[in-house]
């Protein structure tokens, strides 16, 4: 008996906090000082993989600058929607961050309607990053000229992979195939790089775009980079030719990760988070960081945000048709 | 008896995946394909499921099951058993809103009470594990935890 | 094979502080191990995101040592008060309780660590010796293949879940459901999302096993009363523990035998530590001279299901190197770290990460080794341990599985997948429905399907055609398909039992044998 009645006080005393706690209406903070308390920055990536090493490498110097514990929380799920989700419903006062490549702006034409950019704002761009062509080390294809002319003239549609339906790399590949004039590819979908990278190694496909993650699979081997696409030799890879010297074909495609809050926030906040970053994306650390792959490259809010947005219209007219292209490529079953 | 509400179980949950599956499942020409339909592959399972419990479901019934229809319900043991899972229930609903501290004194203290052990035991204990735990995620590992929005509200 | 780089690379990994997780871990898992009710996957599971914040290296090496140290841990408990730890330690306290009962409670903890170490030290060998080759094998693997393999890994679980086997694929089954909630893998649409974002993201596995394994032991607890939950503790001086180190070279063949016995059924996806006791103890019962003394006090009835189920430890870890799959429950949990820690194990692993793979060779060594050094002479340390009341020591456990969960991706929505699956476990236990089948699916059903559906877009259509091809070309293909088919057609050619934890009759333990006796050893 006094067990439970110790019970149901427990229980008014809980439902007394949930009432009390309800409704997290908040205005966009007034002068008062920030940052208030920890930071937290949600990244869309598990730990381990390349935007969570990045975010890491930056901390340090973020913590100097802004004197509180900013503190990084792994939230891959639901292809970084979940996160997303998170930051955007925050209160506008610029503690939570949400960090992510370009793939941010892709989830919307995925399936992920509540991803919709206006509900965040940029706050700064850190890296850059570059798509690679690679192919196994023992394929007879030796160039990037070779495999735009596999891809013309094969009878069968030639297997590619990608890291993710509709993601970011899969989607430099279709740039790729409008600029070259031909789709005659099969692009297969894995569960990232890493798996990709491996099913190109045992044959089972014969190229794949990727980004700098292949650096480990190059220097051990195992693949060979045919081309990357961007306006001049990658700062990271100096030896491998661009698209457009062995083509003189290109593509625009420049893929950026950077920093959003939720939209509202306050700008002044947004400088002081901006001018931290750029202190940041100069620092020791992070010059460490990017001996491995991608390249640092500073833009501010404003900046940051120009880009965002044009990229955004850009792929608002690019998407529909894409989409429907991956679409009617699975409706025929495959077959040709 | 458990067998055959087990398979009974298994049964309902196969429907729903037939059901559920409805929304995304391809037509058409891709109707059975198992590559691109995404509704095959849990549907070829779910069949599968569905026939198994049949067979669960057929045997548990020549071991009797449906005679003696008893079903062995302890009223005490089970009321403690969900009695812990409401503590841990309104635990997570409730962290988010008062604080970790808050919450999980209260649910230690509550455990430790379930359990059998005395007033003085759990008011100990609640404080020390609570305390412990702070220590180690909150500081050790740098995991930040709830802090409680009724708190934010009253800033 | 190649260069010895593979071996020596990894102690570059390994500093003091390394050296320092890896000794908590073994000393934390052997402390676990000894608590009944606590097992080594519960202990593997809720320590996965303690270890977060740390380095990749000190995560798993930690967890190493947990899971070395578990599966020895529960054999301390098991002689001394004839409560196993773990269910591991089930054949070890049939003979291992009856000798401590005659006052030689230290040789049966000595032989029982010692009997643990070798038979850990062989399996870490034949894991750094074997699974490069295997690994060599593995990156020859293409889809097929690896559908084959991860479909090999289910099937044989069925076989080997306590209790009935319609239940056990049925709960496999369950598992693959749960498994295809989230983005499809072939094409990206979102299945049984109902709108939600969470859902979108899929069930988490470390969550779901923390709730199957620690919460719903925490519920199935609370039903029993405070006595049968509080251990009686066995007044037994434990002395003298290195005496058993003179019967070692008379029991080498015993070692030797239940070593590889734990060795190939860690191996086996899907059976682990317990199995291979039982088999372990099993075959040494059929083989051996003193048959009859067996259950009533004998050295090799200790040695034998000891050194399989630390043997377990490198045989299971073996197909998680070379080939990303769990070889038992706990790996399957080490799969998850990995993740967590941005690793995929694999055959890339030998690739990109060749200095991980050393330092896990080096460090299970270590664990095995401390494992000797902690157990010697600690063992009467940690059976006072055995004291705690259940009641502040499951509350602890309880606070552990939620934060513990949270604490992985910062999510609530994990927790309340945790605490879902721990009701769906307390229900499943009263069922009497095995739930590691559920966890395995949860593991290797993507894995499954993805390889399968990926196949299957790029035979665009010819399926039968193109599976023909790859058998007849390709001979790793040919002996997955034949390894499957026999797997799954055994129980039918064969007609013998399938191995069931329920059918292991308990002989009594402590018969009345005349304290004058001497056990079978010093007969010699």
């Amino acid at each position: 008996m006094k067990r439970t009645v110790s019970v149901v006080l427990c229980l008014v005393f809980v439902c007394f906090f949930a009432f009390a706690g309800g409704g997290k209406e908040g205005s966009a903070e007034g002068e008062a000082q920030y940052p208030k308390g920890d930071i937290s920055v949600l990244i869309a990536a598990a730990a381990g993989g390349g935007n969570d090493l990045l975010v890491r490498a930056l901390l340090p110097s973020l913590e100097r600058t802004l004197k509180v514990s900013v503190v990084p929380v792994n939230q891959p799920g639901g292809r970084g929607a979940i996160a997303f989700n998170e930051v955007a419903s925050a209160r506008p006062d610029g503690q939570k961050l949400y960090f992510n490549s370009k793939s941010a702006l892709l989830m919307k034409f995925n399936g992920i309607e509540e991803a919709k950019m206006e509900r965040l704002v940029p706050v700064a761009q850190a890296a850059e990053d570059v798509s690679i062509f690679v192919v196994r080390s023992d394929s007879p294809i030796k160039n990037i000229k070779d495999l735009i002319n596999h891809i013309k003239t094969s009878k069968e549609r030639v297997k590619a992979g990608n890291s993710g339906m509709g993601a970011l790399w899969h989607l430099s590949q279709i740039l790729f195939c409008q600029t070259i004039g031909s789709d005659n590819i099969l692009s297969i979908a894995y569960n990232g790089s890493s798996p990709m990278l491996t099913a190109l190694v045992s044959g089972e496909v014969e190229f794949v775009t990727c980004g700098p993650e292949a650096k480990s699979f190059i220097d051990a081997g195992k693949v060979r980079p045919l081309c990357v696409v961007y306006p001049g030799r990658y700062p990271s890879f100096p030896d491998i030719p661009t698209l457009k010297e062995e083509t003189g074909l290109d593509y625009d495609y420049p893929v950026w990760r950077g920093f959003f809050t939720t939209a509202g926030t306050d700008p002044k906040i947004l400088k002081i988070l901006s001018d931290a970053l750029k202190i940041a994306v100069e620092s020791e650390e992070f010059k460490k960081f990017t001996a491995v792959g991608m390249i640092a490259s500073f833009k501010d809010s404003k900046a940051f945000a120009e880009i965002v947005d044009k990229e955004q219209k850009s792929l608002e007219i690019l998407m529909p048709g894409v989409m429907a292209q991956i679409k009617s490529a699975e409706s025929s079953g495959g077959k040709k | 008896m458990n067998d055959f509400v087990f398979s009974a179980i298994m049964m309902a949950v196969s429907l729903f995946v037939f059901i559920a599956s409805e929304t995304f499942a391809a037509k058409g020409n891709n109707a059975f394909s198992l590559a691109y339909n995404p509704a095959f592959y849990p549907r070829l399972i779910a069949f599968t499921l569905f026939a198994m419990a049949c067979v669960l479901m057929f045997q548990s019934i020549r071991k009797g099951a449906l005679k003696n229809a008893r079903i062995h319900v302890d009223r005490q043991r089970l009321a403690k058993v969900f009695k812990l899972f409401l503590i841990v229930l309104l635990y997570i609903v409730g962290i988010n809103y008062a604080g970790y501290i808050i919450s999980s004194v209260l649910c230690v203290f509550l455990s430790v009470a379930i359990y059998g052990g005395s007033r003085k035991q759990a008011f100990v204990y609640c404080i020390v594990i609570t305390v412990a735990l702070y220590l180690v995620f909150q500081i050790g590992f740098r995991i930040p935890l709830p802090k409680g929005d009724i708190f934010e509200y009253w800033r | 094979m190649g260069s010895f780089d593979l071996y020596l690379m990894g102690w570059q990994l390994i500093d003091p502080q390394v050296f320092l997780m890896i000794f908590l871990g073994t000393l934390l898992g052997i402390i676990v191990g000894a608590l009944p009710g606590l097992t080594a996957t519960m202990a593997v599971s809720i320590i996965v995101p303690l270890t977060y914040k740390m380095s990749p290296v000190v995560s798993i090496l930690m967890l190493l040592g947990v899971y070395c140290g578990g599966n020895y841990g529960g054999s301390i408990s098991a002689c001394l008060i004839n409560i196993p730890g773990t269910p591991s330690a089930i054949m070890t306290g049939l003979d291992g309780h009856p000798l401590a009962r005659r006052g030689k409670a230290g040789l049966a903890i000595g032989m029982a660590t010692l009997a643990s170490v070798i038979g850990g030290l062989f399996s870490v060998f034949i894991l750094s010796v074997f699974s490069p080759i295997i690994a060599n094998i593995a990156l020859k693997f293409k889809s097929l293949e690896i559908f084959g393999v991860a479909l090999f890994g289910l099937s044989v679980i069925a076989y080997v879940s306590p209790g009935s086997t319609l239940k056990g694929i049925m709960a496999g089954f369950f598992g693959l459901l749960v498994a295809t909630i989230g983005f499809d893998p072939t094409i990206g649409v979102s299945r049984f999302g109902f709108g939600s974002t969470n859902l979108l993201g899929g069930i988490d596995f470390v969550s779901a096993m923390i709730g199957l394994f620690g919460m719903s032991e925490m519920l199935a607890n609370i039903e029993k009363t405070k006595k049968e939950r509080d251990f009686g503790f066995l007044q037994e001086k434990v002395t003298k523990t290195w005496g058993a180190l003179k019967y070692i070279r008379k029991l080498k063949a015993v070692l030797l035998r239940s070593s590889i016995v734990g060795v190939i059924i860690g191996a086996i996806p899907g059976a682990g530590g317990t199995i291979a006791a039982i088999t372990a103890y099993g075959l040494q019962k059929k083989v051996s001279k003193y048959s009859h003394l067996m259950g009533q006090g004998t050295l090799e009835g200790i040695a034998a299901p000891e050194a399989a189920n630390n043997a377990c430890t490198g045989g299971a870890m073996t197909p998680l190197l070379s080939l990303g799959i769990p070889g038992d429950a706990v790996t399957a949990v080490l799969i998850g770290a990995f993740i967590i820690h941005g690793i995929v194990p694999g055959p890339m692993m030998y690739t990109t990460n060749p200095d991980m793979v050393s330092a896990i060779f080096i460090g299970m060594l270590l664990a095995n080794i401390i494992i000797l050094f902690i157990g010697m002479p600690g063992a009467k340390y940690i059976s006072k341990l055995l004291k705690i009341p259940s009641q502040i020591l499951n509350a602890l456990i309880i606070a552990l599985c939620i934060i513990g969960t949270f604490a992985i991706k910062n999510s609530l929505f994990d927790t309340c997948v945790m605490l879902t699956f721990g009701g769906i476990g307390y229900l499943l236990s009263k069922a009497k429905v095995p739930k590691a089948p559920i966890v395995l699916a949860l593991i290797l059903g993507p894995m499954m399907e993805e390889n399968l559906r990926r196949w299957a877009a790029l035979a665009e259509g010819k399926y039968w055609t193109e599976f023909v091809n790859a058998v007849l070309t390709n001979p790793v293909t040919l002996s997955m398909a034949l390894a499957t088919l026999a797997v799954l057609l055994a129980p039918i050619i064969m007609k013998k039992k399938h191995f069931s934890e329920d059918d292991i009759q308990f002989t009594s333990t402590a018969s009345d044998i005349d304290p004058n006796d001497i056990i079978f050893a010093e007969k010699k």
